[in-house]
């Protein structure tokens, strides 16, 4: 039977109830416990209505897998929280989704210090114990038919939005990259990135699919990626840029240890530098290297085969199977090779959009430009990313048209940090910007003008770490005299990157 | 030699405190494991380091990353100061 829901995928035949499904430290889960625990948790999560958010915050762990199937299978969406955001993040998130029951763990819950207790009609299920009084029944805000999962994510303005996968969109996406990659039973695949991220969920999902087995692991060192990948015989290991900069700078242990087992590599959430890519190639012969580009909003977008890398190690690749990429000029033209436009995508990974933000989804799921004959328009997901594609049909990423920042594979919203920066007081004016940066993809640096009588560095830095995810804490804060402005009177965002990435040029 | 790296340790830990703004004091001590808790997270080892190899004037290169510097603040310590100038 083709699965059409994602708890669906637990059910195939390929999840034999003895194999090994999960790995977390000591803790191996089988399949059949696996579906135990889905379907007890499913149990303490009756009472929601379909389509009910249920928000995860959870370190990377079984217990954050189980919650992720248990909503599934309760008919309820899944809102996944990365664990390291902070009270006021978290809040947004549960706020903005309005989640009828948040999964969390002593630890989380006691970090939150009570930013979510006035929430009414909240449940706070903590290590799968009920925390809250029965909570009173607001209105439940209805939700898209299908809707799997909201992925929060940032822009290049506001809070983070939450993007809305139907179940549709999660399975086409385990279907297609389990695909290219070439994914089977026998595959054991180490999960080092956040469930909350489409691409760090993707090796939960195409694992499960298989019946392959997924070792859980937090990593800190570089040594840790290696002993997992020696300890477990790792076949696949996805990662980010700055994963990819612990494993070739810092640790000792990649040259002498037998990783023979691992069969491919894959990065996705940044442009991977050339010296890495030559470092990781060196250090790891047999084991293909596959680049794959995506944004959220549509799942992942191209994939370099990894037959390509050696020829075009700056590329993205071209189009997912069963899906259309192609580049649009700003005035609507399809864009010839060599001609750079904005990458539009059409495929059965483009997302709902924005929950709740009918105006930004307009702008990002726009009607296809070219139907097919004699059909209504479809939508695709017009990326914001400007790309060029060459004679071969392969694409090439040239930068944002916004001033959205992507660091260590995070998306950053530099107004949500200018506001974080203003609010110490210490300044009169803050612009934040991206700076290319090997190990972070883009390292976040903050221009501001400092006010009279302000707060000291230490104080200010104090107050970001209080404030923001640790993502999107400044790199550094420069002090300047006046901001750049365009002629309209705008911060010229365009001039404080252009000006910073000449002189660092000039002192390289 | 405990003596001596006391400043390192000093240093280490101060460094945590300000990555950490909700931590209660005392949370973390010479004891605590780099490795296993939430102290730091990779990026945050990285830019430790580099903060070390500064302020201590050690250089720190690949091998400096071994898991075992890394299962005490104190372990850390020790390995920094054996190695300043």
């Amino acid at each position: 039977m083709t699965p059409t829901r994602l708890h669906h995928l637990l059910d195939a035949a390929a999840c034999a109830p003895g194999r090994i499904a999960l790995v977390e430290g000591d803790e191996t889960v089988t399949y059949a416990a696996l579906r135990d625990r889905v379907a007890a948790m499913a149990g303490r999560l009756a009472g929601l209505a379909q389509g009910d958010r249920v928000a995860i915050l959870l370190p990377k762990s079984v217990s954050e897998c189980v919650a992720i199937f248990a909503a599934s299978a309760a008919g309820a969406t899944f809102v996944p929280i990365h664990p390291a955001l902070r009270p006021r993040q978290v809040r947004h998130i549960v706020e903005d989704c309005g989640a009828r029951a948040l999964v969390t763990d002593a630890h989380h819950h006691a970090a939150l210090e009570g930013a979510l207790d006035d929430r009414s009609g909240l449940r706070i299920l903590v290590d799968g114990e009920d925390h809250t009084e029965r909570p009173g029944a607001g209105p439940a805000q209805p939700a898209p038919r299908d809707l799997a999962a909201i992925l929060y994510t940032s822009g290049s303005t506001g809070l983070p939005k939450g993007v809305m996968l139907s179940h549709a969109n999660l399975l086409a996406g385990t279907r297609i990259v389990r695909g290219y990659l070439g994914i089977g039973p026998e595959d054991r695949i180490l999960s080092v990135l956040p469930l909350s991220f489409d691409y760090g969920l993707n090796q939960l999902l195409t694992a499960v699919e298989q019946g392959a087995r997924l070792v859980l692991r937090n990593v800190r060192l570089g040594d840790d990626v290696v002993r997992a990948i020696e300890e477990h015989r790792i076949t696949g290991l996805a990662g980010v840029p700055t994963l990819w900069t612990l494993l070739t700078r810092a640790a000792p242990r990649l040259g002498r240890a037998d990783l023979s087992s691992l069969r491919y590599l894959t990065n996705s959430g940044g442009t991977l530098p050339l010296d890495t890519i030559g470092r990781l190639r060196r250090a790891l012969p047999q084991a293909d290297l596959v680049l794959m580009y995506g944004l959220t909003e549509a799942f992942r977008s191209t994939w370099l085969p990894p037959s390509e890398i050696d020829r075009r190690p700056d590329s993205i690749g071209r189009a997912i199977p069963e899906t259309e990429i192609f580049a649009l000029t700003p005035d609507g033209r399809r864009a010839r090779p060599g001609e750079p436009g904005i990458l539009h995508h059409r495929g059965p990974t483009v997302s709902l959009g924005y929950w709740n933000r009918p105006g930004d989804t307009a702008r990002v799921i726009v009607p296809d430009p070219f139907p097919p004959a004699g059909r209504e328009p479809g939508p695709v997901c017009r990326s914001g990313d400007l790309v060029v594609e060459d004679a071969e049909g392969f694409f090439r990423f040239l930068g944002r048209e916004d001033a959205m920042i992507k660091t260590q594979g995070f998306r950053v919203s530099p107004g949500e940090v200018e506001a974080a920066l203003m609010e110490t007081g210490a300044f009169r004016a803050a612009a934040v910007i991206g700076l290319p940066d090997a190990g972070l993809g883009q390292r976040i640096h903050a221009v501001a003008v400092p006010a009279e009588g302000g707060r000291g560095t230490g104080e200010v830095l104090r107050h970001l770490r209080e404030a923001l995810a640790p993502h999107c804490v400044p790199r550094a804060i420069e002090e300047v005299a006046a901001l750049p402005t365009t002629p309209n009177g705008k911060v010229d965002y365009k001039r404080l990157v252009a000006e910073r990435v000449a002189a660092e040029l000039a002192n390289a | 030699m405990v003596q001596s790296a006391s400043d390192v340790r000093q240093a280490i830990l101060a460094f945590i405190a300000v990555r950490n703004p909700g931590l209660s004091p005392g949370s973390v001590t010479g004891e605590t494991s780099l490795v296993t808790s939430d102290a730091l997270d990779s990026i945050g080892i990285l830019d430790l380091m580099l903060d070390l190899g500064e302020r201590f004037g050690v250089e720190v290169d690949e091998d400096s990353f071994d898991l075992a510097n890394f299962s005490s603040v104190d372990t850390l310590a020790h390995y920094i100061d054996d190695r300043r100038s």
